[in-house]
């Protein structure tokens, strides 16, 4: 009986083990190519979710293994914890890489906006950024983009495609506009360039808010970090007094 | 023995990552120091280039200068000086702008510096006092488990990475 258990156990977790990797990897790669659109409903998600419980509860199940059947309670907490906290990660990861993109926007519209005062078409400039930009999710966006286009898809059909795997605002407000500066006959550079001006005023903001906040963190951090160290290594001798005092 | 020497590990360790936020500082006060002085070579160039009315090669120094401070956004510079037809307004346009954003990114990361120089002394003083502590209680005679001393050294570096990384704004 133990043995059939034991191989049930290890053939699940093989099992998890393959399908959740390949979910993970999933993810990575989603995130990679800021392909958010289906980072909204990952595949095999009740499974990576299951394998990150499990990469949880395997260190605790070893590290409490002396204290008996208790290991496995802690174990199992650990893993539920772990199943319960997988969409706090997959948030937090998409957070970052949203707020990476936002922050190259500015540089790579620049490049845009710079091909196009040279008279090159939005096409070229797409082009251009794919291929000149510093390498992050945005620059793997616009690759896409320009792959699409090169196989066929008119441009600001790949363009509008992009706005949805993203769904970030900052990117379907620049794409509806310079959809209507084409419409219109206006100057696509100018747009460009007013949309990088844009993004990095935002990028400013976001950096200011931040170092307000900073001097508020460091005051935490020696509060909660350093602090406390010197407290415990008093609380040594002191603690060894009162043992003396207690003794006698 | 053992305890002893772990003791004296811990204290040097501890030290080294006290100087750690410092000495970023002090790194990031010289590379503002370095993008200061080649935005005003950059605005220098755009004002040649201007009056000149054609494209002019950017000193060799500068150039590596500039590419020495990893600023993403010298890609576009590069872009303008290899543009297929050479606009000198375009590139003085472009160096302009570059010098501006640095100056910008220059005197946000002296205000930064600014705002933080409290927090990080205060900081490296209150992680300066466990190394003294312990090292006057190893001279009373009062020694501390090892493994107390493992967390106090975990929990010293987790304070000073996060002196470091909260005091460092990317922008």
């Amino acid at each position: 009986m133990p043995l059939f258990f034991l191989a049930t156990l290890g053939f699940g977790g093989f099992s998890l083990g393959v399908f959740g990797l390949r979910g993970v990897l999933g993810i990575r790669a989603a995130l990679r190519e800021a392909d958010f659109e289906t980072l909204s409903a990952p595949e095999l998600w009740p499974v990576t979710r299951a394998f990150v419980g499990l990469c949880v509860a395997l260190p605790v199940l070893f590290a409490a293994a002396a204290l008996g059947n208790i290991a496995w309670l802690a174990a199992f907490s650990a893993g539920t914890l772990g199943y319960a906290m997988a969409p706090r990660f997959l948030d937090s990861a998409l957070q970052r890489v949203r707020q990476q993109l936002l922050d190259d926007l500015a540089l790579h519209l620049d490049l845009m906006a710079l091909v196009m005062e040279a008279g090159s078409s939005l096409t070229a400039a797409l082009g251009t950024c794919a291929e000149r930009a510093p390498d992050g999710p945005l620059r793997r966006a616009w690759l896409r983009v320009v792959l699409e286009i090169h196989a066929g898809a008119e441009p600001f059909e790949a363009l509008r495609a992009l706005d949805q795997r993203l769904g970030l605002r900052p990117i379907g407000t620049l794409i509806a506009a310079l959809r209507s500066a084409e419409r219109l006959g206006m100057d696509t550079a100018a747009v460009l360039r007013e949309r990088a001006r844009q993004a990095a005023a935002h990028r400013f903001a976001r950096a200011e808010r931040q170092a307000r906040v900073a001097p508020l963190k460091l005051w935490a951090t020696l509060m909660l970090c350093i602090a406390p160290c010197t407290l415990v290594l008093l609380a040594f001798p002191v603690a060894k007094l009162l043992a003396a005092v207690v003794d006698r | 023995m053992f305890t002893d020497s772990a003791l004296l590990a811990a204290a040097l360790l501890i030290a080294g990552l006290i100087t750690l936020p410092t000495l970023c500082a002090q790194a990031r006060r010289r590379a503002s120091r370095n993008a200061s002085e080649v935005a005003r070579q950059l605005g220098e160039f755009a004002v040649t280039v201007r009056s000149a009315a054609r494209c002019l090669p950017l000193d060799a120094n500068l150039l590596l200068r500039a590419e020495a401070l990893h600023m993403p956004e010298f890609a576009s510079f590069l872009l303008a000086q290899e543009l297929a037809r050479p606009n000198p307004a375009l590139l003085a346009d472009t160096a302009q702008r570059l010098a501006l954003r640095l100056k910008r990114r220059v005197a946000f990361e002296r205000k930064m510096l600014a705002r933080t120089a409290s927090g990080r002394r205060r900081g490296a003083l209150a992680a300066a006092l466990p190394p003294l502590v312990l090292l006057i209680m190893a001279m009373a005679g009062w020694g501390v488990p090892s493994g107390v001393l493992l967390v106090l050294l975990l929990l010293e570096a987790f304070g000073c990475w996060l002196l470091w990384r909260v005091a460092r704004v990317e922008i």
